[in-house]
C-alpha cells in the first residue's frame, strides 16, 4: 500500500490538494497533512467522538471515513465551525459553563452540538442526551456539556 | 474576582476552537516516534534479546532495552 493517491477535500470552504495512501481515513488527511489537528484521534475505532467532522452537514466520524471517498463533498472541522475570529455560539456555551475541562472531547463535542442546532434550534434535555450519546467525555464532564446546551436553547426562546 | 466567583478557564477558548495543542498535534522536523514491546508475562526474568527482526524494519534509528 505504498501506491499514494492526489486527493482534492474541500475544508472549510477551501480546496486542499494531499497525498495520501489509499487507506487514509479523513482524519488522517487532516490531522497529517492539513495540518489541522483541532480534530482529535481519540480511539480511532468510531467509538469516542473526538474525531468528529462534517461531511455535507452530516455529523461523520472521521476515524471511519476514507479520506479517497469523501470526494468533492464539503467537510467542516471545528477550525472552521466559527468565523476565525470570535467563537461560535456552541463554543461560548461550552466556555462559559465551565464544560472545558481537559479538552480531548470538546471538539467532537462542538461538532456533535453545531449539527444539533443546526437541525433542531431548542432541543430539550433528552434530545440533547440522544444528540451527544456519540461522544465520550473521560474527564466525565457531561453535566456541564448538557447544561451548556441548554444555555443555547434557553437563549433562544 | 472573589471567592465563590466562577472564572472562566484561561485556555478554554483555545480548547473549544481546536486552537489548543496537544503532544500528539506537535510536529517537529526529523521527529522521531517511539513504539513500546512489553513483556507479555507479569514479573518475568529478562533472559535476553532478539532484536534482529526490529533492527530490519524500514526507518528503525535505535532500540532501547533494558540490561539483563
Amino acid at each position: 500500500m505504498n501506491d499514494r493517491l492526489a486527493l482534492l477535500v474541500k475544508v472549510n470552504g477551501e480546496l486542499h490538494e494531499a497525498l495520501a495512501s489509499p487507506a487514509a481515513t479523513l482524519l488522517e488527511v487532516l490531522r497529517d497533512q492539513l495540518s489541522l489537528t483541532g480534530t482529535k484521534r481519540g480511539c480511532n475505532h468510531g467509538v469516542c467522538g473526538a474525531c468528529t467532522v462534517l461531511i455535507d452537514g452530516k455529523l461523520a466520524r472521521s476515524c471511519l471515513a476514507l479520506a479517497a471517498d469523501v470526494g468533492e463533498r464539503e467537510v467542516t472541522t471545528v477550525e472552521g465551525v466559527a468565523d476565525g475570529v470570535s467563537c461560535s455560539a456552541v463554543q461560548r456555551a461550552l466556555i462559559e459553563s465551565g464544560a472545558i475541562q481537559c479538552g480531548f472531547c470538546t471538539p467532537g463535542f462542538v461538532m456533535a452540538l453545531t449539527y444539533l442546532f443546526a437541525s433542531d434550534p431548542r432541543p430539550n434535555r433528552e434530545t440533547i442526551r440522544a444528540a451527544l450519546s456519540g461522544n465520550l467525555c473521560r474527564c466525565s464532564g457531561y453535566v456541564k456539556i448538557v447544561e451548556a446546551a441548554e444555555r443555547i436553547a434557553e437563549a433562544r426562546v | 474576582m472573589s471567592i465563590g466567583a466562577s472564572p472562566p478557564r484561561i485556555e478554554a477558548a483555545d480548547k473549544a476552537t481546536g486552537r489548543a495543542r496537544y503532544v500528539d498535534d506537535i510536529k517537529l522536523p526529523g521527529m522521531l516516534h517511539t513504539a513500546l514491546l512489553t513483556s507479555p508475562h507479569a514479573h518475568a526474568r529478562i533472559c535476553g534479546y532478539r532484536l534482529d527482526a526490529a533492527r530490519a524494519l524500514v526507518g528503525v534509528k535505535a532500540i532501547l532495552i533494558a540490561l539483563t
